[in-house]
């Protein structure tokens, strides 16, 4: 029995590590990943592919781990904000092309300014800050378009569009996941 | 045992993601049949590593870990983002107030949520809808040149031409899944008849990433183009502008088949709705070939009509109707039309006024990223419009369209006629000169060369 939990408490903290690891921005295939914690290399495998088929980890041609999906559902959770994280990577570069701005998605929960995510726009590092446009999605997120310095009227007007039709669908994928919630809570 | 407490720590993990809020031990123990030993030793561990907040009594909260994974992931896909980004050279200048400025397009707002990625490499299939026309070579070289750009996310790359044939299309769609391709780029010939063959790659968990050319109704993942729209808009505006809103016009759109030449002949008639005095001499579709594009404007020329100006959705066209003018000695009035760099060298050389909207042909390197974009399990937008530039030849803006780069900066006068700029292949593309290696193609050899065959001349 005391083998059982020695070994179920080895599995747990394979996975503890290696989430760690990868949120400390550490690099690395499963080979030196199992070297470094000191774990038979088999053993590590099977738990990355664990966290692999479940969406927390990611694996490049060159078996180079990095964090998945669900890895960054799980900070946007702690924000009320994961229903966003598929929306977001997949509308953000779309409105950054539609408008030529930098747009970014930016948290503001308890006083605090995160920037969660941002597609910045080619001229961004070379011109300075522009008129900066904003959008609410929630109480604690904001999506926010960043112009060009000297971007014209018929600029700001199209970007102004195309920034309240994104954020419309975020807020959509937010209200939507609501929705979810409370039929499972519902059902349960 | 190993396995069981596994499972129970990403279970929790998951749960704490579809909660979005702390729960509690006892809603854990519930929702996850766990035994409470192995739950208490899962969330010490999980806390010891900042996963997991245990610290209030019977509560399981989030741990710092969480937001640094996502700024670890962002800064990853931050990373590989910017190095896709391609310069652009102005941002679209329109006039102040102007009265028929394009109106703002619609953004993507709708997305595909990518199942759990699989691990790269991949092997694509592209199949092409024809390749009558050099814009389609240049398509081809801009998939083949994104296989070859992201070697180490694709395997292989599969090229088939239908050759303007849907029933060919749809069995070369039905080849390239029997062949085992783990995605497919399709650039549709007619669209609604390829409904089976989209079916069948659904079915199949075969995402497919619709370019150019596609239907936004049928199942895909994606559908990279560019706004027809704007492109018959504005070039329609621009003429009619430039007319000052009076006089005979030739329209020659592209090929009848496709939904892009359909879009932007449609957008064009709208906008020249709007100038009663502006006469529409005749609709001729061109099948985006320079033989044809002259043969109708020398026969309308032969009938001794005036003619003001030609609207022409593409350059291809464009050209033949530049040479009919050219050759008959006349004046020639205002065209529109781009793509092709013949098409800007002879409108500069001869001092003929003219503007285009580039239909890009970057948009095949773009389909093969967020191709591999979501076979690695990352959401895509579902429809994706590739960025292009308004062109006009220096001195020939009007009220409304102001030019983004002048055809003199446009143009490559040390690169072939039939070189279809915007193709996204960087400075030194030449169609003919093109070679390329990736796993699928033999001795360097594109799947597409620009001959004769294609060259409509």
């Amino acid at each position: 029995m005391a083998d059982e939990i020695m070994a179920e408490t080895a599995g747990v903290a394979l996975i503890g590590d290696l989430l760690a690891h990868l949120a400390a921005g550490g690099d690395a295939n499963a080979a030196s990943f199992a070297k470094q914690v000191g774990a038979a290399r088999s053993t590590a495998y099977q738990a990355i592919e664990k966290l692999e088929r479940a969406g927390f980890v990611e694996r490049d041609a060159r078996g180079s781990l990095a964090p998945g999906a669900n890895a960054a559902r799980l900070g946007l959770a702690s924000l009320r904000l994961a229903a966003l994280l598929s929306a977001a990577e997949a509308l953000l570069p779309a409105l950054r092309n539609d408008a030529d701005a930098t747009a970014s998605l930016v948290s503001v929960a308890k006083g605090t300014e995160i920037v969660l995510m941002r597609r910045a726009a080619s001229w961004d590092a070379r011109e300075g800050a522009g008129k900066e446009l904003e959008a609410a999605i929630a109480e604690t997120a904001r999506l926010r378009l960043r112009l060009r310095p000297r971007a014209n009227e018929a600029e700001r007007r199209a970007a102004k569009f195309s920034l309240e039709q994104t954020a419309e669908a975020l807020r959509r994928a937010l209200a939507d996941a609501a929705d979810l919630r409370e039929r499972r809570a519902g059902g349960a | 045992m190993r396995q069981r407490g596994q499972d129970i720590a990403i279970g929790l993990l998951q749960l704490l993601i579809a909660a979005e809020r702390p729960i509690t031990v006892a809603e854990a123990l519930a929702r996850l049949g766990a035994p409470r030993a192995t739950l208490h030793r899962v969330a010490r561990i999980f806390a010891a590593r900042g996963i997991v907040d245990c610290r209030r009594r019977g509560w399981l909260a989030f741990g710092p870990v969480g937001l640094a994974l996502a700024a670890r992931r962002e800064a990853l896909l931050r990373a590989e983002d910017q190095r896709r980004l391609a310069p652009r050279p102005r941002p679209i200048h329109r006039a102040r107030g102007a009265g028929c400025a394009p109106s703002p397009r619609a953004a993507a707002t709708q997305w595909s949520e990518a199942p759990l990625g699989r691990r790269p490499r991949f092997r694509i299939g592209f199949s092409n809808a024809d390749m009558n026309n050099l814009w389609r070579v240049a398509l081809v070289h801009s998939v083949e040149y994104g296989a070859v750009k992201y070697r180490s996310l694709a395997r292989s790359l599969m090229v088939k031409h239908a050759e303007g044939c849907a029933e060919r299309q749809a069995r070369d769609i039905g080849d390239l899944l029997d062949k085992g391709v783990d995605g497919l780029i399709v650039s549709a010939h007619r669209a609604p008849a390829l409904a089976a063959a989209f079916a069948e790659a659904a079915r199949r968990g075969v995402p497919v990433v619709m370019v150019d050319r596609g239907d936004e109704n049928a199942p895909h993942a994606s559908f990279v183009t560019c706004d027809d729209g704007v492109i018959g808009r504005v070039t329609a505006i621009w003429l009619a502008e430039k007319l000052e809103g009076r006089g005979d016009v030739l329209l020659l759109p592209g090929l009848q088949a496709a939904a892009p030449a359909r879009a932007r002949l449609s957008a064009a008639l709208q906008i020249l709705r709007d100038f009663p005095q502006i006469c529409i001499l005749d609709i001729c579709w061109s099948d985006w070939r320079q033989d044809l594009g002259r043969a109708i404007v020398e026969a309308a020329l032969a009938r001794g009509g005036k003619i003001d100006g030609v609207w022409c959705d593409s350059g291809l066209q464009a050209v033949g109707s530049l040479k009919a003018f050219i050759a008959a000695e006349r004046r020639i009035p205002p065209h529109t039309g781009g793509d092709l760099n013949l098409a800007y060298k002879l409108a500069i050389r001869h001092g003929a006024p003219l503007a285009a909207v580039d239909y890009p042909p970057a948009m095949g390197l773009k389909a093969v990223e967020t191709l591999l974009d979501f076979l690695r399990g990352r959401s895509v937008a579902k429809r994706v419009d590739v960025p292009t530039e308004i062109v006009v030849t220096r001195g020939h803006a009007t009220t409304s369209v102001r030019p983004d780069l002048w055809a003199d900066q446009h143009v490559r006068w040390d690169l072939p006629d039939d070189l279809i700029l915007a193709s996204g292949l960087g400075p030194s593309y030449d169609p003919r000169r093109f070679r390329v290696n990736y796993v699928g193609t033999r001795y360097n050899r594109s799947a597409a060369h620009p001959s004769e065959r294609v060259d409509g001349r």
